[in-house]
């Protein structure tokens, strides 16, 4: 790992001026379990990482009218245990009970897990991709049973957080500070395509940090659910999974916000699937239809057609818990 | 900027000196010498590392040391008190739930913070808190068995648990599943393993790898790592022997360093010694190579063909090794079938990947001896191979092998990090030690090789084999490695299970642009194993017939030579099948599960001890290059032991090199040496680990240890015995002849037992009289084992062992995952020395095998870069995914064994990969032949067979 300095932040103002003061060669890091992970293989390679474990206040759960704010140092397995989240907001909670494992839960926190870098073999591996300021991205031509299916262009990365999709079917907000201020965005505007930016997952620019997650309340009869398809029972990054939260008013769906990961460069939010459902009852049928509707556009590469089958088994799966 | 942080580690705070971006874990390590915290990724993958933090559970390679101010950390040495166990180590201890000791720090850690939480956990409870510690050698059943009976163990160490006694009265400590020998060592973090030995004054080393896989080197410039400071040697091809080596001796073909050629993507091109880890690495980024890239060949069936690119000038069309071998009448038998079937199978490149990555630390004397500690499976044949290399005599060689961390083939050859440590070390003259990264283990590999398999069978309408033809073309990767035998393996072990009249094998063994793969517990025979066995159950579908009858039908028998020449002596196939049909509730369930359950059946079984050593001739001349003729006998003893009592007659010491990596050889060696002189196997201690105490044993490979190791245990405690008599003889006033040993520790005269002498008062009186009581013991395998053929030596052995197993399983139709749920296995191995071990090794075995049927295969890309060089893309099964097994012992008596035992831990790998295909095929009616089963691939063949049906729907079909 090359060398470099640790700066402790102790306020967000003192971190992003230590971030604005490094432009481009500094990176804020939390827990550093997906960071550190990087940096022993050379992916990124900071002068300065600016730690925000020393800012007080960042890693608390609070209940707030109509909302509850998530700090951005709150662990990954707080989250899993939390006897509050998981009344309002059963997808969050069932996403973060199967990140990882137990150690990696304990480490990690919402925030890094959202601003987590891609699992895609050729950025982790020795290849200087589109990602890493290469020329072209390896997927398409190469091995890519894992990667996109939709959004996908130029690059075909995945985005690897649970909790993304698990929060943007919640309606989470994210709240981001910089030097030049601060902005609330809904989290969904958060993450980027490839087509805005190849480099990044996110609209953080190099001095800006995430500062807390805000949930908003759901309505009355609202339900949410995650699912998450892996090879292996544990300890795996999703092949594909889908937060879906749903409110039902006489026997109709109201509301839906279906959002995949593990399928495109961004968690991925099915309009097209939503409009199956809104105005329908929730059965076998709608379901279905609603797996099928969210595969439509899905553009799979040489390799990762089955996914778009899971996808499609994974949606009707997930709807039917939620009858 | 290096600065001072306080820690507080078990309960006391430490002032270390850290710099930016020091890990917790290397700093518990390096700093605080508390090595019982292991490292076996150092990317969160494995949890081996795993420390309490505030009493979570944490990776500690994941966590920034200078962000642990203030916080409790809790390490192995941490749990136990007082040099008492704490209940949870004591219950990993007496329950089976360490092997080779590498993940049970970690598994110790999680439990604690478990059990804090939660006293009496459920199953799942258990398996959700352990799924961040990977285990590769349990398949975790010991371990949840001891998690839940923890409450059973009190603080004082001792337990509610009744006393465990011989299964088998006629024996004291055979039979007995007493703990491990190493356990305690091994739950306290106390065992060594080699990257936690460390010598004053020692320095790092580390390889480079080659970036590409298959290139020729135009220039190496290493001045610019030279010229950084700390860096004391750095060596390319230049500057080691050109003698190649490698495990076959006909086909040596590795350098140290690479000379000329990259063969695959890792291949070792430099190597430094320096101060320490990060100013190696950092040297080994200044060290400029530039090459010349060819095309790289990948795939085996490409790289025969006319005009591929050629690995080696030697191996002509890449073609390594030819097998063409045919016994009986091949085309009769296939006329006299009423039924032939022919499918194509094809494997996957799996690898063995224990938790503990390898490691070397070497040293020279200043007499010119060199002291290499190695985490190896056959110490033997490292100090072999660095004679050979280093051109010095054997005797000039001493190996240390400490506690190996797992190895199941892989640490059975020698690796670049022996070769290159000693000679860094004669360069500078410091002790020098060096490890792989979990990333080197996969590219050094030596793994599975894959192997496309066409088969065809013959049966008569009852079933019985008429005739069976297979031709399997072996993906050996870069160098040759095990691989000879291999490719002879995958062929000489099909005729063991059934009475094959007629068989054909043609192997070829295919050089590729990738890790040379070699052997793989199992040994070339997994694979095919899973072929075959997969192509019989189809058989049996055709005709009608149950699988385990159809099996039954054609089993092997007791005392029969095969077709191939194979002398089997002992075999209870058929009890083995009749009991998983049993337990298992075959006939209320095969063919009668609902859609997505199913049930499958595979045996198979394997050699106790290869029949020949590796190479020819003396050990003496190990040194010298010529290769003796071969002789259809053992030119020396392939295992050998002293067993020396202490003087004072209460300890016995058993020295033998026979290597412990997990498997519980050492315990196994002690429990044989306490039967055979009548004493409480506490009383015995090994010696195994040092070539200067203990006299060769080949290793740890081909299931070889229990039976040839036993045997000159055995031996050699008898020795003891026989020189005892005379003097119990004289203390008791009776004849020689008359003098009896008792298992209690007591010489009697014969037919009046209450005259008798305490053991260890007639070894005194021998001491006394004659100095130093000692026995010595060897076991060579009998002559003349194998037929006169090319090939006829590979596949010989003393003893077979023989098993089956039945898997069930589950598939979800829509998404194709399957859930491995339950294995009932019986085994063979002759008499179980420890019942427990056995239980552990099949265990370990059902999970690993279950792992490498649907999840395991490493990833290229069209360059011959490994993709998945890691454990979160390499996959193996968690504590989650893992099946309950259920293994069962048939009764059995193995005469070339000691006291009748043969082996375990590599047959009860053969019978699981076609269980768990059969198993998947019966749940989702479409037979898989291509390995890993992945989600994707059951999804396929459904839709493929859907699409199918739905053009060409045949009456009857469902
Ligand atoms: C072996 C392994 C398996 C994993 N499996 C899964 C999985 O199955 N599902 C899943 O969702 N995740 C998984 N992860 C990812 C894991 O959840 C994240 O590593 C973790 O949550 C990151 O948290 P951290 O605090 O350690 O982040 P860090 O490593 O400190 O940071 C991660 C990234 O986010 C940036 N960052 C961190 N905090 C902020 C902030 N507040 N504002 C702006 N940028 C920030 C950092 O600069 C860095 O680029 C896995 C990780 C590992 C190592
Ligand atoms: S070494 Fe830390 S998880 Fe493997
Ligand atoms: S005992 Fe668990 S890895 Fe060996």
């Amino acid at each position: 790992m090359k060398a470099f300095a640790n700066k402790n932040a102790t306020s967000i103002r003192e971190a992003v001026s230590l971030l604005a003061q490094h432009p481009g060669k500094a990176l804020p890091i939390a827990a550093g379990s997906d960071l550190l992970g990087e940096m022993k293989d050379g992916i990124e390679t900071p002068e300065v990482l600016v730690n925000l474990k020393t800012i007080p206040g960042l890693d608390k759960i609070r209940q707030q009218s109509g909302a509850v704010s998530i700090g951005p140092l709150v662990p990954v397995a707080e989250v899993a245990e939390s006897q509050l989240l998981h009344t309002h907001f059963p997808a969050f909670v069932e996403a973060a009970a199967v990140i990882a494992s137990p150690q990696i839960r304990n480490v990690g926190t919402v925030g890094g897990n959202l601003c987590q870098r891609p699992r895609c073999w050729y950025y982790r591996g020795p290849f200087r991709c589109l990602r890493k300021g290469g020329e072209f991205c390896y997927a398409p031509m190469g091995e890519n049973r894992y990667h996109a299916i939709l959004g996908g262009g130029p690059s075909f990365i995945v985005h690897p957080s649970d909790l993304a999709p698990a929060l943007i079917a919640l309606d989470a907000k994210a709240r981001i500070s910089g030097s030049s201020g601060d902005r609330t965005i809904p989290l969904e505007q958060f993450f980027v395509l490839p087509t805005v930016n190849v480099q990044r997952e996110n609209i953080l620019r190099p001095d800006e940090i995430l500062t807390e997650i805000l949930i908003p309340l759901p309505a009355p009869g609202t339900r949410s659910t995650y699912w998450k398809q892996m090879e292996r029972d544990a300890w795996d990054f999703a092949l594909v999974s889908v937060a879906a939260a749903i409110r039902q008013r006489d026997g109709k769906v109201e509301q839906a916000r279906i959002v995949m990961g593990g399928v495109a460069p961004i968690p991925w939010r099915s309009h097209e699937a939503e409009a199956a459902l809104i105005g329908r009852p929730l059965d076998a049928t709608t379901a279905a239809q609603a797996g099928d509707k969210a595969m439509e556009p899905a553009q799979p590469l040489r390799d990762n057609a089955y996914k778009v089958a899971l996808s499609r088994a994974i949606i009707r799966g997930a709807l039917l818990r939620l009858i | 900027m290096i600065r001072t942080y306080t820690l507080t580690v078990n309960g006391y705070d430490r002032a270390v000196s850290i710099a930016p971006g020091e890990i917790l874990a290397d700093v518990l390590r390096d700093k605080l010498n508390l090595t019982g915290t292991k490292k076996g990724c150092n990317l969160g993958d494995c949890g081996a590392c795993t420390v309490l933090v505030d009493g979570e559970p944490m990776n500690s390679c994941l966590l920034l040391a200078s962000q642990m101010e203030g916080k409790q950390i809790t390490t192995i040495e941490g749990v136990a008190h007082n040099g008492k166990l704490a209940p949870i180590q004591k219950a990993f201890v007496e329950e089976g739930a360490v092997q080779c000791g590498y993940c049970t720090p970690g598994m110790i850690l999680s439990s604690v913070a478990l059990l804090e939480k939660n006293p009496r956990p459920t199953v799942q409870e258990i398996k959700d808190g352990l799924a961040g510690n990977l285990c590769r050698c349990t398949g975790y059943t010991g371990i949840i068995r001891a998690v839940q009976r923890c409450e059973n163990y009190r603080d004082d160490g001792t337990c509610a648990k009744k006393e465990v006694v011989a299964e088998n009265s006629r024996f004291n400590s055979i039979t007995l599943s007493m703990p491990r020998v190493d356990a305690a060592d091994k739950v306290t973090g106390r065992a060594q393993y080699t990257a936690d030995i460390a010598r004053s004054n020692m320095i790092h080393g580390k390889i480079l790898g080659s970036p590409i896989a298959h290139g020729r080197i135009k220039r190496i410039d290493v001045s610019k790592a030279k010229a950084l400071p700390g860096v004391l040697a750095v060596i390319t091809g230049a500057d080691v022997p050109d003698t190649k080596y490698g495990v076959s001796p006909a086909r040596y073909d590795e350098y140290v360093l690479a000379k000329d050629k990259v063969l695959h993507e890792g291949d070792n091109v430099a190597a430094v010694a320096a101060v320490d880890e990060r100013t190696a690495e950092k040297a080994l980024g200044l060290i400029e190579v530039e090459y010349e890239e060819l095309p790289p060949v990948l795939d085996a069936m490409e790289a025969i063909a006319e005009g591929a690119p050629q690995l080696h000038e030697r191996y002509k069309r890449n073609i390594n090794t030819v097998v063409e071998q045919t016994f009986g009448d091949l085309e009769k038998g296939f006329a006299d079938s009423d039924h032939i079937r022919e499918e194509t199978f094809i494997g996957n490149n799996t690898q063995q990947q224990p938790l503990e990555p390898h490691a070397a630390m070497a040293y020279w004397e200043y007499d010119g001896t060199l002291v290499l500690y190695t985490s190896t499976q056959a110490p033997h044949y490292v100090q072999y191979m660095l004679a050979h290399v280093l051109h010095i005599p054997l005797g000039k060689i001493r190996v240390i092998r400490p506690a190996v961390g797992g190895g199941f083939g892989c640490k059975a050859a020698t690796s670049p990090l022996d070769l290159c440590s000693a000679i860094l070390s004669r360069i500078t003259g410091r002790p020098v030690r060096m490890t792989f990264t979990r990333e080197q283990m996969m590219h050094y590999g030596r793994g599975r090789h894959k192997q496309h398999m066409k088969m065809k069978l013959g049966v008569d309408r009852d079933g019985k084999i008429k005739a069976f033809q297979s031709e399997i073309y072996l993906d050996g990767g870069a160098y040759t490695s095990f691989g000879v035998a291999t490719a002879y393996y995958a062929g000489s072990m099909m005729p063991t299970l059934y009475h094959i009249p007629n068989y054909q094998y043609h192997g070829y063994r295919v050089m590729t642009n990738k890790p040379a793969c070699g052997a793989f517990r199992g040994h070339g025979v997994p694979q095919p194993r899973f072929a075959f066995e997969l192509l019989f159950n189809m058989i049996a579908e055709d005709l009608g017939i149950d699988p385990i009858e159809i099996r039954l039908r054609n089993s092997m028998t007791p005392n029969t030579l095969t077709v191939n020449d194979l002398d089997i002596k002992s075999c209870e196939l058929t009890a083995t099948l009749l009991a998983a049909r049993e337990k298992s509730g075959w006939k209320e369930k095969f063919g009668k599960l609902p859609k997505g359950r199913g049930i499958g059946i595979g045996s198979g079984g394997f050699v106790s001890g290869a029949g020949y050593a590796i190479y020819r001739g003396q050990v003496q001349l190990s040194h010298e290059k010529g290769r003796e003729p071969f002789v259809k006998k053992s030119i020396f003893p392939h295992a050998n032991a002293i067993v020396k009592v202490n003087e004072d007659g209460m300890a016995v010491i058993v020295m033998i090199g026979a290597a412990e990596i997990g498997q519980g050889g050492e315990t196994v060696m002690v429990q044989v040496a306490a039967e055979e002189l009548g004493i409480p196997p506490s009383r015995i201690r090994t010696r195994c680990e040092d070539s200067d105490i203990s006299p060769i044993d080949l290793g740890a490979y081909s299931s070889r240890v229990t039976l040839m190791g036993g045997n000159a245990v055995k031996h050699a405690a008898t020795m003891v015995v026989e020189k005892m008599k005379p003097y119990a003889a004289a203390i008791l006033g009776c004849s020689e002849g008359e003098v009896k040993l008792l298992r209690d520790a007591r010489m009697v005269v014969a037919g009046d037992e209450t005259r008798s002498v305490p053991w260890e008062e007639v070894a005194r009186k021998y001491f006394n009289d004659r100095g130093p009581l000692v026995g010595t013991g060897c076991y060579k395998p009998p002559d003349g084992l194998g037929g006169d053929f090319k090939g006829g030596t590979v596949g010989t052995s003393p003893a077979y062992s023989f098993g089956s197993s039945v898997c069930e399983v589950s598939v979800d139709l829509e998404t194709g995952k399957v859930k491995v749920e339950r294995f009932t296995d019986f085994h063979d191995c002759g008499t179980p020395i420890n019942p427990q071990m056995v239980h552990g090794q099949v265990e370990g075995s059902m999970v690993m095998g279950a792992s490498e049927t649907v999840m395991e295969d490493v990833q290229f890309d069209k360059m011959g870069h490994i993709l998945n060089p890691n454990l979160h893309g390499y996959l193996m099964m968690t504590i989650k995914d893992a099946p309950e097994v259920f293994s069962g012992i048939v009764d059995s008596y193995e005469p070339e064994g000691p006291f009748g035992a043969k082996e375990i831990g590599e047959g009860s790998t053969c019978t699981v990969l076609a269980a768990v295909a059969h198993a998947i095929a019966n749940a989702t009616g479409v037979w898989i032949k291509e390995l890993p089963i992945t989600p994707e691939r059951i999804m396929n063949a459904i839709h493929a067979k859907q699409s199918i049906s739905e053009v060409v729907s045949t009456p009857g079909d469902d």
